[in-house]
C-alpha cells in the first residue's frame, strides 16, 4: 500500500515540476528577490561578518556628555569610528571615505541638560542603504545618553520626593551630577549589554534583522507559501478534472491518495527551501546561522505547517477558481503579515500581536533566532512547537472537510 | 457461476431524507460474457447505478455482488476485479499517453515486465501505439476517449464498466469505439454500458435495461424488448405549423383511429400507431387541416424508442 503512496507523490512531483516553467519560478524568482531586496534594504549579513562603517566623529563639546556619546559610538561593531576636525570630517565625506560624519556640538552638554534639542548633526554621503543603518546607530546612542540623563533626572527627583535634600537646591544639583555620572560609568559595558540582553524577543534593544538577514528568510517564507499553496490546489483540479474520482475506484485506499499528495507537496516545499538555502549560503555569502540541525528542524516544521493550510485550502473551497483565490490571498497576507517582507519590529504592537496567528510570523521569528541573533536548538523550540501545532490543527480540519466528488 | 453481477434492490438518495432518489430499488443481473447496456435519458440514473457497483458510492439501502464480492462489505476485490471508463476524462493531460497508463497501471498494482507488457497491450488496443509518447492534451477528442477506455482495461479486468463513453465525439471516432467494444467482448471480456443512444444500445448489446427516473422499465433481449411495443409502427413528423396550435393539433391526430400515442417534441410530433401505411394518409391529412404541413417525414419498425415511448409517454432523445 505504501508503495502505492509514493507512487502518487512521485507521479505528483514529476506532472507538477516536469513544467519547466514552474521550476524556474519556484526557484529562480526567490533568489531573484532575495537579491533584490537584500541589496536594497541593506545591512550587515554578508559573509556572516558584520562590515565596519567609517564614520568621521567630530567632538567640540566641552562637557562629559560628548565623551559619552563618542564612547559609545566607537563601542557599537558595525562602526569604525575616526575622531577628526570638521573639515577633515567633511572633506572625507564627500570623498565617499567614510559613510558619515557626526558633528557634536560644543554645547551639546549644555543643551541636553537643561533639556533641549542636541544639535548633533549628521551629515550622510550618497550610499543610502548603508547610510541608513549607520543613522540608526548613531540616533540609537543618542537616545541612550538622553536616558541617562533622564534616568538621573527621575532618581533625583525620587530623592526630593522622599524629602532626602537638606538644601534643597545645592544638594539637588550635586545629586544629579552623582547620577549621571554613575550612569555614564557604566557606558563602556553597556553594548554587550545589548548584546546578552537580545535573548528574549522585541525588547527594545533587540538587533532588527536587515539586509539578506531578512530578505533570504522573508523570500524562503513567501515563496515556500506561493509554490506550496499553489500545489495544494492541484487537489481540487484534481478533482475537477476526474482523476480523483478515477483514483477512487482503484483498490487503493483514501488515506494513500491523499497522503501521497501532501506527501509530494511537503517535500517540494523542503527541497525548494534547501535550494535558497544552500545557493543563498554560497552565493549571496547569507549568513544561515550555526545551527544546522536547528536551520533543518524549523524548516520541517515551517513547511509542514504550510502544507497542512495547503490542505485546508483544499478542504474548505468547492471549486477550483475559490480555491485559486484563497490561495491567493492567504499567501501574501501570510507572508506579510507575518514579518516576510520587512522586519516585523517596524510594524505597530497590534499587528505584531495579530501576526501571531499566522506560521510565518513564527518562521520569521526562528530564522531571526538563528540568522540575526546567532543562537542555537533551544532557542526555537517554541517556534517549532508553535508550528508543528498549526500544521497539525490544520491538517486535522482540511483532511476532515475535504471532499472527494 | 453465470452471473457476474448480481443487483439486489439497490436503492440511492442523495441528501436523505428530503434528496433525489436517483436509483429507485432496482434489480438485475449480468451473466458473464454479455454486454449489458443500461439505457436511458439524462438524469435516469446511470451513472449512480454504475457509481455504486463501483463502489464509489454507497447505496442507501440494497446490496450487489460483483465477481463474487459485496460492494458494501468487500470493495477492495470488487475494484480490483472491475475495470472502470467514467463519462468525463479522467486523465492528466500533461504526461503522455503511455505515463499516463504507467501510473494508472502501477495503481492497480502492476510493475516490472507486466507492467510494460500491458501498457503496450492497452495502446494497441486504443490504436495510439505510434502516439504513445505524445501528451495527451494534444490529443483528438476521440484519441482521448480510447486512452480513458485502455486504463479501464490494464489490470485485465473480468467486467469492464463504461459508463457513456461516445458523449461528444464524432462519428468515426464513435465507430471505432464500438468496434473496441465489440472486439473486446469477442475475446470474452464483459460489458456494462451506459447509453443515452438508442442505437448504439441496440447494436452493442445481448441485454438491455431501460431506466428512467431511476427505474428499471423495461429488461431483455432486443427481440423480447420490441415485442413489448406490440404491433405498433412509429411515425416522426417534422412540421411547418404556419401558426397552427401545436397540442390541439397533437389531440386532433391522438383522437385519429389506429393512432395509440402522440408526444410533441420540440417542433416534431412522434405518433405510435397500429400500422403506419393505413394510418398516414389519415394523419397527413389532419395536419394539413389544422392549416399547419409535414415539412418532413419518417416511418420506423418498431425498436425502443417506440418502447421508451409506450413505456413512458415521452421520447428518447438527447
Ligand atoms: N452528487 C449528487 N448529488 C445530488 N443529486 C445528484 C448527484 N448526482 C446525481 N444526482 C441526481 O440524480 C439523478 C440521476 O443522475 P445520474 O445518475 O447522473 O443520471 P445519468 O447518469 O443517467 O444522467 C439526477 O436527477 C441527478 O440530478
Ligand atoms: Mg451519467
Amino acid at each position: 500500500m505504501f508503495t502505492k503512496t509514493l507512487h502518487i507523490a512521485w507521479h505528483y512531483l514529476k506532472t507538477t515540476y516536469g513544467n519547466r516553467t514552474v521550476l524556474i519560478f519556484a526557484l529562480l524568482m526567490p533568489l531573484l528577490f532575495t537579491f533584490v531586496l537584500g541589496s536594497v534594504i541593506g545591512g550587515p549579513g554578508r559573509n556572516g561578518e558584520s562590515p565596519r562603517w567609517q564614520i568621521a566623529l567630530v567632538n567640540a563639546d566641552k562637557g562629559a556628555l560628548g565623551e559619552a556619546l563618542a564612547a559609545r559610538l566607537a563601542a557599537h561593531p558595525a562602526l569604525a569610528v575616526q575622531t577628526q576636525t570638521e573639515n577633515e570630517a567633511l572633506a572625507a565625506v564627500r570623498a565617499e571615505e567614510v559613510t558619515a560624519a557626526v558633528l557634536i556640538p560644543a554645547d551639546f552638554s549644555a543643551a541636553l541638560l537643561a533639556g533641549g534639542e542636541s544639535g548633533v548633526e549628521y551629515v550622510a554621503g550618497s550610499e543610502v542603504r548603508s547610510g541608513q543603518s549607520v543613522q540608526a546607530a548613531v540616533q540609537a546612542a543618542l537616545t541612550e545618553v538622553d536616558g541617562l540623563i533622564q534616568a538621573a533626572e527621575i532618581a533625583t527627583a525620587a530623592a526630593a520626593q522622599l524629602g532626602l535634600f537638606e538644601a534643597p537646591g545645592q544638594d539637588q544639583a550635586r545629586y544629579f551630577q552623582e547620577a549621571l555620572q554613575r550612569g555614564l560609568a557604566r557606558e563602556g559595558t553597556a553594548p554587550v549589554q545589548v548584546q546578552a540582553a537580545a535573548v528574549t524577543r522585541m525588547q527594545a534593544a533587540d538587533p532588527i534583522p536587515d539586509g539578506f538577514a531578512q530578505s533570504s528568510p522573508g523570500m524562503l517564507v513567501t515563496f515556500a507559501l506561493v509554490g506550496i499553496l499553489n500545489g495544494a490546489i492541484v487537489l481540487i483540479l484534481e478533482r475537477q478534472q476526474g482523476t480523483l474520482r478515477r483514483l477512487l475506484v482503484l483498490p487503493l485506499r483514501k488515506s494513500a491518495i491523499l497522503g501521497g499528495k501532501l506527501l509530494a507537496i511537503f517535500v517540494a516545499g523542503l527541497l525548494q527551501a534547501g535550494v535558497l538555502i544552500l545557493f543563498g549560503a554560497f552565493v549571496f555569502g547569507v549568513n544561515w546561522g550555526q545551527a544546522p540541525l536547528a536551520l533543518l528542524l524549523l524548516l520541517i516544521a515551517f513547511v509542514f505547517a504550510v502544507t497542512s493550510l495547503g490542505m485546508l485550502i483544499a478542504g474548505l473551497a468547492r471549486t477550483y477558481a475559490q480555491a485559486n483565490a484563497l490561495a491567493n490571498i492567504l499567501m501574501y497576507s501570510v507572508a506579510a503579515l507575518g514579518g516576510a517582507w520587512w522586519p516585523i519590529e517596524i510594524t505597530p504592537a497590534w499587528m505584531q500581536r495579530l501576526a501571531q496567528i499566522t506560521p510565518s510570523y513564527w518562521a520569521m521569528q526562528g530564522f531571526h533566532d538563528l540568522l540575526t541573533r546567532g543562537l542555537g536548538l533551544p532557542a526555537i523550540l517554541g517556534e517549532a512547537a508553535a508550528l508543528l501545532g498549526f500544521g497539525l490543527l490544520f491538517l486535522t480540519l482540511g483532511v476532515w472537510r475535504f471532499r472527494y466528488e | 457461476m453465470t452471473n457476474i453481477v448480481q443487483v439486489r434492490n439497490l436503492l440511492k438518495q442523495y441528501n436523505p431524507p428530503s434528496g433525489v432518489i436517483a436509483v429507485k430499488d432496482i434489480s438485475f443481473d449480468i451473466r458473464r460474457g454479455e454486454v449489458f447496456s443500461l439505457l436511458g435519458p439524462n438524469g435516469a440514473g446511470k451513472t449512480s447505478t454504475i457509481s455504486m457497483l463501483s463502489c464509489l458510492l454507497a447505496p442507501s439501502s440494497g446490496d450487489a455482488e460483483v465477481a463474487g464480492h459485496s460492494i458494501t462489505t468487500a470493495a477492495p476485490l470488487v475494484k480490483q476485479a472491475i475495470g472502470v471508463v467514467p463519462q468525463e476524462i479522467a486523465l492528466y493531460q500533461t504526461i503522455s499517453a503511455a505515463e499516463n497508463l504507467i501510473f494508472w497501471g502501477r495503481m492497480y498494482g502492476l510493475s516490472g515486465q507486466r507492467l510494460q507488457e500491458r501498457v503496450a497491450a492497452t495502446l494497441a488496443i486504443a490504436g495510439l501505439t505510434d502516439r504513445a509518447h505524445d501528451k495527451v492534451e494534444s490529443f483528438s477528442g476521440g484519441m482521448k476517449r480510447r486512452l480513458n477506455i485502455a486504463v479501464g482495461l490494464l489490470h485485465q479486468p473480468q467486467i469492464l464498466y463504461l459508463d457513456e463513453p461516445t458523449v461528444g465525439i464524432d462519428p468515426q471516432s464513435r465507430r471505432r469505439i464500438l468496434d473496441t467494444i465489440k472486439t473486446l467482448n469477442e475475446q470474452g471480456m464483459t460489458v456494462l454500458y451506459t447509453t443515452h443512444y438508442m442505437e448504439e444500445a441496440e447494436e452493442l448489446s445481448d441485454r438491455i435495461g431501460i431506466i428512467d427516473h431511476g427505474e428499471l422499465i423495461a429488461l431483455g433481449a432486443l427481440a423480447e424488448l420490441t415485442r413489448l411495443v406490440g404491433e405498433s409502427d412509429l411515425i416522426d413528423l417534422d412540421v411547418e405549423y404556419n401558426g397552427a396550435d401545436q397540442q390541439a393539433l397533437a389531440a386532433g391526430l391522438q383522437a385519429q383511429p389506429g393512432v395509440q400515442r402522440v408526444v410533441v417534441e420540440d417542433g416534431r410530433l412522434l405518433l405510435a400507431v397500429d400500422q403506419a401505411d393505413t394510418a398516414l394518409a389519415d394523419v397527413v391529412v389532419a395536419v394539413a387541416r389544422a392549416g399547419a404541413h409535414v415539412r418532413q417525414l419518417e416511418i420506423r419498425e418498431p425498436n425502443l424508442e417506440a418502447l421508451f415511448l409506450h413505456l413512458t409517454g415521452r421520447a428518447l432523445r438527447d
